[in-house]
């Protein structure tokens, strides 16, 4: 991202008069019943500003439901969401300007070009129009800004959706799913825009599938399992709670033992090759967030 | 509801829609079409057919004396009639464009230097009618008939015309003019319930609408797409009409029906849309929609039963029609204007009521 992007965030302060300092979003008991079907089912959280906060789980988990409950385009049956001291549901006029997302659907105008895409919504926003050239440059789409939509890369194409979420200078930027089905160095790109967003001081509510993802950028993680919220906190503090501690031992044979640290006759072994002198090296392993989730949720993602 | 970004929606639309290959077909197919009617019935409006009914007891030169009247650019059909009551129906309805009734013996006293009577029967028709130009010849083609004048004793009764003749327009404008009125309004019903539908169903299945909804409201997304539907309308229907070198005679006229019609019936095509979920459902439904719609273009110069007169008599094109067919001709060609503006508003009412009421069911 350019340097130049890293001023205030958000075109609109909007009002902050229920806002709780240093807090972007607060969730209470919040829950979407469709029927029957308890989507979402009495979660509470808060999100800190400038805080990474991800929200995970299998399909169906209700992440999707959250942030559209979050982003003002679905009521809740029960709770409340306050996005920026404004209720999501109640007050969504005051909400939509200090927000953006980027959805997990490549939702543009194909046979638009970047650029025309990108002015719609600084119209939509009534944001400066210099931010177009501002954000092709940012996502490095300047050379390909007047090609249509339709001849991008997934990748391109993914880049334009972040722009177009950065188009407001939101001070909360929600992603679902955003490097879904990118090649790793598109991926990589993407994660490096978001690190920048919560650099400048956004807040950034993210969800994804993948757990290296939302440990390498998340500050706290949430996992949500059938609607419910089954852990919170930060992947570090997870893994130690709920990952499996380990060690890869590799004996002067060359072969490969895994141990468990907090079984007593793993912990045995060990100590008994240290006597004989049959240990070459000693690798600790920390647990997955897969690990973790597999061991809350009972199954992987 | 917020101005600048129901603009920005629409101009988004309109700049789509030019690099859109359904709402150009949708556009073209109509404009094609009258092109080609225009080629077909070209010569339509150069010569005048004048079709006369003829009630005569007997063998009369009266005919011939009439065609020998008639200017190159007018072409006359005689056509007998078995009585004075069938001629008259028959003139109502159009079918004639005037009937002559020849009492017994006429030949006979016009020679005789006698003044006969004949009855010329004419609709209640606008001037420069064929029913007009017989009954101004009819006099001096009885006195060439005697070599002398007055020969006969005219008697003119002007007939009313019947409702339900839903040849009137065919009668009056002509072919040519008739069929630039029905792919007008195959164009407003194209753009109306296909390409409008069509460009809202586009957004909810590629989700581009959800972003939009971020920031505007989904009654300023459909504001937009209304006012892209009526812009569309009110510059191809004037394009159509250049093209085909066609001159109403009310241009005020023709265009406060059409932008009247392109309000209505973008409001149908909306209201529509909410029923539909796929661009397959559009491709489906919309044509059956439009046919329903078109149906009173496919009901010109038929004599349709009156039952279904009166069932198109619901149908808001029936209407858009019979505007634009009395501002094409300059005058009033169907009674009772006043109904049309009542039921496009009535549909207007209802379609936008509807749309509005999904709308706040959405919003809630």
């Amino acid at each position: 991202m350019s340097s130049d992007t890293a001023t205030a965030v958000g075109w609109q302060s909007g009002s902050r008069s229920d806002e709780v300092p240093g807090i972007s979003i607060q969730v209470d008991d919040l829950s979407k019943w469709y029927g029957e079907v308890r989507a979402v089912d009495g979660i509470s959280f808060t999100v800190r500003e400038g805080e990474v906060f991800g929200l995970l789980g299998h399909n169906g988990a209700g992440k999707t439901t959250t942030i559209r409950m979050l982003t003002g385009r679905a009521r809740p049956t029960g709770g409340r969401a306050l996005v920026c001291g404004h209720d999501a549901a109640q007050a969504r006029e005051r909400v939509k300007p200090l927000i953006n997302l980027v959805f997990e659907e490549q939702n543009l105008y194909e046979r638009l070009n970047a650029r025309e895409n990108l002015r719609l919504f600084a119209e939509l926003y009534d944001a400066p129009l210099g931010r177009v050239d501002e954000l092709l440059e940012a996502v490095r789409l300047t050379d390909a800004a007047d090609r249509k939509v339709k001849t991008y890369s997934s990748g391109m194409k993914q880049r334009l959706l972040v722009a177009r979420a950065l188009i407001n200078k939101p001070r909360v930027l929600f992603l679902d799913e955003p490097t879904r089905g990118l090649d790793p160095a598109s991926a990589r790109e993407i994660r490096g825009m978001v690190r920048e967003q919560a650099r400048q001081g956004a807040t950034v509510f993210l969800t994804t599938h993948y757990m290296e993802e939302a440990d390498e950028l998340c500050d706290r993680v949430a996992f949500l399992s059938s609607g419910r919220i089954v852990a919170l906190d930060t992947p570090r503090e997870l893994k130690l709670r709920y990952g499996e501690r380990s060690v890869v031992v590799v004996l002067d044979s060359r072969e490969e033992e895994r141990l468990r640290l907090d079984d007593p006759a793993d912990a045995a072994l060990l100590e008994r090759w240290m006597t004989e002198g049959r240990v070459l090296t000693v690798h600790s392993q920390e647990g997955t967030l897969e690990d973790v989730f597999v061991n809350l949720a009972g199954r992987s993602l | 509801m917020n101005r600048r970004r129901i603009g920005a929606i629409y101009r988004k639309d309109m700049r789509d829609a030019l690099r859109d290959s359904r709402v150009l077909t949708a556009l073209l197919m109509p404009l094609l079409l009258g092109v080609f009617y225009s080629f077909a019935f070209g010569d339509d409006a150069a010569v005048q057919k004048i079709k006369v009914g003829v009630v005569a007891a007997e063998a009369t030169k009266l005919t011939e004396a009439i065609q020998a009247q008639a200017p190159d650019s007018v072409r006359l059909t005689f056509v007998d009639v078995q009585d004075q009551g069938e001629v008259e129906r028959q003139v109502q309805r159009e079918d004639l464009d005037v009937g002559l009734v020849v009492p017994a013996g006429f030949d006979a006293d016009v020679r005789a230097g006698k003044a006969p009577s004949v009855l010329v029967l004419v609709p209640s028709a606008p001037s420069g009618s064929g029913g007009d130009f017989v009954a101004a010849v009819v006099d001096r083609s009885v006195e060439a008939m005697a070599g002398r004048a007055p020969a006969a004793r005219v008697v003119q009764r002007t007939m009313k015309p019947a409702e339900d003749s839903s040849e009137v327009a065919l009668t009056r404008l002509g072919a040519q003019s008739v069929f630039v009125l029905v792919s007008a309004i195959m164009l407003l019903g194209m753009l109306a319930v296909y390409a409008v539908p069509a460009v809202l169903i586009e957004e909810a299945e590629r989700k581009t609408i959800d972003a939009l909804t971020l920031i505007a409201s989904p009654a300023e997304v459909i504001a937009a797409k209304g006012q892209f539907g009526v812009t569309l309308s009110l510059v191809s229907v004037p394009v159509l009409l250049v093209i085909t070198r066609s001159h109403p005679e009310d241009v005020v006229g023709v265009i406060s029906a059409v932008l009247l019609s392109a309000v209505v019936l973008v409001g149908i095509g909306l209201a529509f849309a909410g029923l539909l979920r796929t661009q397959q459902q559009v491709n489906t439904w919309s044509g059956i929609v439009l046919l329903a719609l078109l149906a009173p273009a496919f009901t010109v110069g038929l004599a349709a039963p009156a039952i279904v007169n009166q069932i198109l008599a619901f149908l808001p094109t029936v209407w858009t029609f019979r505007l634009l067919a009395d501002a094409f001709a300059g005058e009033q060609l169907y009674p009772d204007r006043w109904l049309a503006y009542v039921v496009l508003v009535a549909w207007g009412v209802a379609a936008y009521g509807l749309v509005w009421w999904r709308l706040s069911r959405q919003e809630a």
